[in-house]
């Protein structure tokens, strides 16, 4: 309990009891996940399961926070896992090493309490919504593109992922983008702040909401 | 008639944050796209004065119309 001393009374000790026995699945273990990884980790929840078919190359090493020297070419969601048990060994991490498609998604993600976005394809988030909804799990919405990121809390039903792309996402031609360190790591805050907030039902979510965020600009608006 | 029309993200690389237009009487969203020389594909959500519309909204005297590109890096 040493460990979470700090947490406390931002977070209350039966607040901190719900989050030892939640279950949080992280799709991405890149840019945002990284981040996801290590707050989620850090916040105390006490199951925690990352997924990443991807392995780390050295564009990775300008923003992804478990990306090093050393483990370039290894897979990211056992760098995750390996890093977790680092942290706090009392977790238990699942690590799966396959990227998310329709046929896995419901399957990966069920029995969770709530569930990460850090991916980094449009048309795979929409598939996760969709198993989201399936298996009637919150799902926290991030991205992330140069200066500029974006959180949504999209509960099970809301689809606001066809708001936030429009109808036309499965045509959305995506080619790499930049993104510097400090935006994932903003809108990853922001995303475990959300998933807290589920589990403790406690607080105001970005429910029906996209927040925009301009680093450039130090903006912050609603939409 | 006079609108504002303002941008977000990444558009903000290619345009200015916030600009006034001095358009046609009864023009559309798209109108304004081939205006700025902007393909809609690049743009996710459209805003009117703070409403979600579609490409073919009648824009009307001062409206404030927003911008949105996708961002889906991860």
């Amino acid at each position: 309990m040493q460990r979470y001393q700090r947490n406390f009374p931002a977070v209350t000790e039966e607040e901190h009891k719900l989050l030892q026995n939640s279950k949080i699945c992280i799709c991405g273990c890149g840019g945002l996940g990284g981040y996801s990884i290590e707050l989620a980790a850090r916040i105390g929840f006490g199951y925690i399961t990352v997924i990443d078919g991807d392995t780390f190359d050295e564009t990775n090493l300008n923003r992804q926070l478990l990306s090093n020297e050393k483990n370039i070419g290894y897979n990211k969601a056992i760098a995750a896992k390996e890093h977790l048990q680092l942290i706090n060994s009392t977790i238990e991490c699942n690590a799966i090493e396959t990227y998310l498609n329709e046929d896995n998604a419901a399957l990966l993600i069920k029995n969770h309490d709530v569930v990460i976005d850090a991916l980094d394809s449009i048309p795979v988030r929409f598939i996760l919504q969709r198993a989201c909804k399936k298996e009637k799990i919150p799902l926290i919405h991030g991205a992330v593109e140069s200066w500029y990121g974006q959180v949504s809390t999209i509960l099970p039903g809301d689809d606001f992922l066809d708001k936030i792309y429009g109808t036309l996402a499965d045509q959305i031609k995506q080619t790499p983008v930049s993104t510097i360190s400090f935006s994932p790591s903003i809108i990853s805050s922001i995303q475990v702040s959300e998933a807290v907030k589920i589990i403790i039902k406690r607080g105001t979510l970005l429910q029906n909401k996209l927040l925009i965020v301009d680093l450039l600009q130090t903006s912050f608006m609603e939409v | 008639m006079i609108i504002t029309l303002k941008v977000f993200a990444t558009l903000r690389q290619k345009y200015p944050n916030i600009q006034t237009l001095d358009v046609n009487h009864e023009s559309t969203v798209a109108d304004i796209f081939n205006i700025i020389n902007l393909n809609p594909e690049t743009v996710s959500i459209i805003m009117v004065n703070g409403i979600s519309v579609k490409i073919d909204h009648v824009l009307a005297e001062n409206d404030v119309l927003s911008l949105f590109p996708p961002v889906g890096g991860g």
